[in-house]
């Protein structure tokens, strides 16, 4: 025994150590993650742990001394409920080895719980008390049930996926067997009964054979299973993909094979992965194919897919910017917060029609660009939004050649508005479209006024048929320009004279679009061409002095000619009287060749003197014999200093005419001139040019040059008017074309034609005036 | 040889002047022949009579320049004086290039129309009595046989009788004879006038 002191210090300890047991108990107690709970004898509840309070519902406090039985709701077995729980206790308690039971307990809110219960007895002397473990097994019984359920569906699936099975033996022994699906797979009559194991595998596919058989040899020897894919060939010559699992065991006899498997017509599936691989190919090209930007964005926007364009777009490798967020990555934060709005206001909306984020700034490693971004809506199976996929086409060139469009644009509207011309653009009716300013203001509308109106209605009342039937002509292409001179009425009731131009504007498949009209007041026009006539006899001044200067030399040689022969008479008579040789009479003849050649003299300066003398260019009542007589004077020197006669056939009477005489006669010795000009390299110059007045022809009177040059080549003809054009070569290209301007301006005209004699001969008609006297 | 010295062949298509002129040239002593044309002129004209062409330039048909072209080309050597009533500085240069002695304007001053043509005259007497000369010359060389001819052509270059024969390869005397019916055939009355006959003859060739 120990001492007391140590007696007490033991009983202390003990009680200390039982306190602590205690603690322990209850703390493992509420630390178990099943209920726990004590009863008494009778299966009234003593302890109830913080588990069972979780499971049951019930507060310790408020269920101890409570019969355990009216926690139960019913057996395992499905009977009545029993009220006497200790002997349900007793029972459970008593039950040999496994003490686990199967309950359905009772919620205190009125709800059932699978529970599985382990109940164990112990006793203190006379007291009795039982242990009840209770553990919710809810989950386990749905995972039950899911097992069933799930096996049930394989057995299903295995029937819908036709799996055949098979024994075999080899070398044969016994009759093989074929399930049904077996003859259905390998496509064999059932009343024909199964191929042995050779003739089986003559089946296989004769690519696959080889390995089939390596297969079925390794199986064998390792006694392991046989799994292989392989095709095996059908009545028709075609084939089916199968998959094969056997076992091999070695048959009751020894010395042969049993072999037991199934036999899985696998085609379906191939085809189907085929068409999905194929399917999947197909998509990744043509989105790489597209020509636009194709990505998707799940819910948060980031990228799920993109396609080679994307990439090249966005600047960026696709590994780098998979999985990562769209509008952080590409969008400036400054417009992020309404891209992001656009993006989600296009995940919620419902349907599935296309949507679009319209245009949007991005910035790719490329620099700023501007997309149209048009998305899809990817819905999962629940209809849920999973994301969007988005077309992103790139409209940054466009944007810069609309911009460059519009100015153009703008540009041309303006210089339609201000041209300052009349312009205005019709509809094929006529309806008037546009007007510039310059219209408006030549007739006084206001552009509103006009727009929409017919343009007749401001053409004066006779000319609008004539427009009309032009106008027509142009939409039937039988013209492609027009040009009239017409009469506009202004607002104020005035009538304008004006000459307008249409040209016909058609579309690239040639049909009728619209008339371009332009409009010009004829009045400034008028004063237009009086400057150009001021012009013109200005010019005509500088001509006749020009065609004076080459009249010089003709006029010296001409003078030269008497003036030669005066002084060599004069010289030779003093040379004769010098030396006495010459008599009286012979010097009375002399004196009188001097006097004619003094006289010739004279008449070449009085020729020269009219055609120089200066005029105003004045219409006046002319006599053209007069204006013949004086040119012919001067012509007549020039052609006979180049050795060419000069002819003229003037009728005896001519009408007066209108006509500035200076001015004729310039023209006719231009012509004259020319005439000449033709004729100096020519053989028949003996020819000579011939001048004919025709005057019995009514209000007309013509005079004609012809020579008997080269004539005109069939090119040269239509460019002989034309101011600078010439065929000499030191000709300055203006005497015919200001010979035409002048007779033009005498209401008269000048023209030519072939010389049947060879050569050409230049018309000139003039009108002749009322009050002449024939 | 019916030629007439100091002949005027004046072509002008002007009566007036021709006339005129005419009665100048006559009234100095010179005889004239008047054409009204370059073709009238070409027709009319004898190429072995000497004298001057007084010539228009302006015609009608050909005219006076071209008359000068057309006479170089048939190896003419008439002195030509061109008269113009318009003449200009290009054309007096083209004409004297071709070969015309003087390019002189209407109206002219007599004496100067009269002292250029007498020139002309004068150049014209002298090349005709050399030609006159010349077509001698070669009438007497055409004469002499080939070895004659041999014979000439080495004793023009002075080689001596002894080494002109052991240059042909024949006797000296025998070159000696050929030398006298040299002298003789080309009427040469000295070895000097038989090399400047040789001269004149080689000239012309």
């Amino acid at each position: 025994m120990e001492p007391a002191s140590d007696k007490h210090a033991t009983e202390i300890d003990f009680l200390g150590e039982a306190r602590q047991v205690e603690e322990r108990f209850e703390a493992l107690l509420d630390a178990s993650p099943d209920g726990i709970l004590i009863t008494d004898a009778r299966g009234h509840i003593e302890v109830f742990n913080a588990a069972a309070e979780r499971l049951f519902g019930y507060a310790e406090s408020d269920i101890v001394g409570h019969s355990f039985a009216g926690l139960i709701d019913a057996g395992h077995d499905g009977g009545p409920r029993t009220r006497d729980a200790q002997a349900l206790l007793s029972a459970l308690s008593n039950e040999s080895g496994d003490t686990t039971r199967e309950f359905t307990a009772r919620h205190s809110d009125g709800s059932s719980i699978p529970v599985e219960l382990s109940v164990g007895q112990t006793r203190g002397g006379d007291k009795v008390a039982f242990i009840i473990v209770v553990r919710d097994i809810t989950r386990r019984q749905q995972a039950a049930a899911d097992l069933a359920r799930s096996e049930a569906n394989l057995r299903m699936s295995q029937e819908l996926a036709r799996l055949g099975s098979f024994e075999l033996t080899y070398p044969e022994h016994g009759a093989p067997y074929w399930s049904n699906e077996v003859f259905r797979i390998l496509d064999r009559d059932p009343a024909k009964g199964p191929l042995p194991v050779q003739r089986l595998l003559n089946r296989v596919h004769a690519d696959d054979r080889g390995r089939v058989h390596r297969a079925v040899l390794h199986a064998a020897r390792q006694g392991g299973p046989l799994r292989i894919e392989h095709r095996v060939l059908m009545a028709d010559g075609g084939y089916r993909h199968v998959e094969t699992q056997a076992r091999f065991a070695a048959g009751d006899a020894g010395g042969h094979w049993r072999i037991s498997g199934t036999l899985l017509d696998v085609s379906d599936r191939y085809r189907f992965e085929q068409d999905l691989r194929r399917e999947r190919d197909r998509a990744e090209r043509y989105l790489d194919l597209v020509g636009v930007m194709v990505i998707a964005l799940d819910r948060d926007g980031n990228i799920t897919l993109i396609n080679r364009q994307g990439v090249e777009l966005l600047g960026h490798a696709e590994d780098d910017i998979l999985g990562r967020n769209f509008f952080r990555l590409f969008v400036a934060e400054a417009e992020r917060a309404q891209a992001l709005s656009r993006f989600s206001h296009a995940l919620g909306r419902p349907g599935s029609g296309d949507n679009t984020l319209d245009q949007l700034w991005i910035d790719t490693a490329n620099g700023r660009r501007l997309v149209r971004w048009r998305n899809q809506r990817l819905e999962d199976v629940d209809g849920q939004s999973g994301g969007l996929l988005c077309a992103v086409e790139d409209l940054t060139e466009q944007h810069l050649t609309e911009n460059q469009l519009k100015r153009a644009e703008e540009e041309l509207r303006l210089t339609f508005h201000y041209a300052p011309i009349g312009m205005a653009t019709l509809d094929i009716e006529g309806n008037i479209i546009s007007v510039n300013q310059a219209l408006c203001s030549m007739l006084g509308y206001k552009e509103q006024w006009l727009l929409g109106r017919p343009v007749v209605e401001i053409a004066h009342a006779d000319d609008r048929p004539t427009a009309e039937s032009l106008r027509q002509g142009l939409l039937r292409g039988d013209i492609e320009y027009m040009r009239q001179e017409k009469r506009y009425l202004r607002s104020d009731g005035s009538t304008m004279n004006g000459v307008v131009r249409y040209s016909l504007v058609r579309d690239l498949r040639h049909r009728p679009l619209m008339f371009v009209v332009q409009i010009v007041d004829r009045t400034e026009q008028l004063e237009a061409e009086l400057e150009i006539r001021q012009q013109r006899e200005r010019l005509g001044q500088a001509s006749r002095l020009g065609t004076m200067g080459e009249m010089a030399a003709a006029i010296a040689h001409e003078l030269n000619q008497p003036l030669t022969a005066i002084s060599s008479y004069v010289q030779a008579c003093q040379r004769m009287m010098d030396a006495g040789t010459m008599s009286p009479g012979e010097i009375a003849p002399i004196l009188g060749k001097v006097h004619d050649q003094a006289r010739r003299a004279g008449q070449v300066i009085l020729g020269l003197r009219n055609f120089v003398k200066q005029r105003s260019v004045s219409r006046r009542t002319t006599d053209l014999h007069r204006v013949l007589r004086d040119v012919s004077l001067l012509a007549e020197l020039d052609a006979r200093a180049h050795g060419i006669p000069l002819r003229s056939q003037v009728p005896e009477t001519l009408p007066r005419v209108q006509a500035d005489p200076v001015q004729l006669q310039q023209v006719l010795l231009n012509l004259i001139r020319n005439a000449i000009d033709a004729m100096l390299d020519s053989e028949d110059r003996d020819q000579g040019i011939d001048i004919t007045v025709v005057a019995d022809m009514g209000d007309e009177v013509s005079i004609s040059v012809a020579d008997a040059g080269p004539g005109i080549s069939t090119g040269d003809q239509g460019e002989l008017f034309k101011p600078f054009f010439t065929t000499k070569k030191d000709g300055m290209g203006m005497g015919l074309s200001l010979s035409r301007s002048i007779v033009e301006a005498h209401g008269g005209s000048l023209g030519f034609t072939d010389n049947p004699a060879g050569g050409t001969i230049f018309t000139m008609t003039l009108p002749t005036s009322p009050e002449s006297t024939p | 040889m019916t030629a007439q010295p100091n002949t005027v062949f004046l072509v002008d298509d002007d009566d007036a002047v021709r006339d005129s002129v005419s009665l100048l040239m006559r009234s100095a002593g010179l005889r004239t022949r008047e054409f009204d044309s370059a073709s009238a002129f070409l027709d009319g004209y004898d190429r072995d009579q000497p004298g001057c062409l007084l010539l228009d330039v302006r015609m009608p048909g050909m005219s006076g320049l071209e008359l000068q072209k057309e006479l170089n080309k048939r190896n003419h050597t008439l002195p030509i004086v061109f008269i113009s009533a318009h003449g200009d500085i290009p054309m007096a240069v083209e004409a004297v290039r071709r070969g015309a002695v003087d390019f002189i304007q209407k109206p002219f001053d007599d004496e100067e129309l009269l002292s250029t043509v007498k020139h002309a005259l004068a150049a014209s007497e002298q090349r005709f009595a050399e030609e006159t000369e010349r077509l001698e010359i070669c009438r007497r060389t055409a004469s002499l046989t080939a070895r004659e001819r041999e014979v000439m052509s080495q004793v023009v270059k002075g080689k001596a009788n002894k080494v002109i024969a052991s240059d042909l390869g024949v006797s000296q005397r025998t070159v000696e004879i050929h030398r006298a019916r040299v002298m003789e055939k080309m009427q040469a009355s000295s070895l000097a006038q038989l090399v400047r006959m040789v001269l004149i003859s080689e000239a012309s060739i």
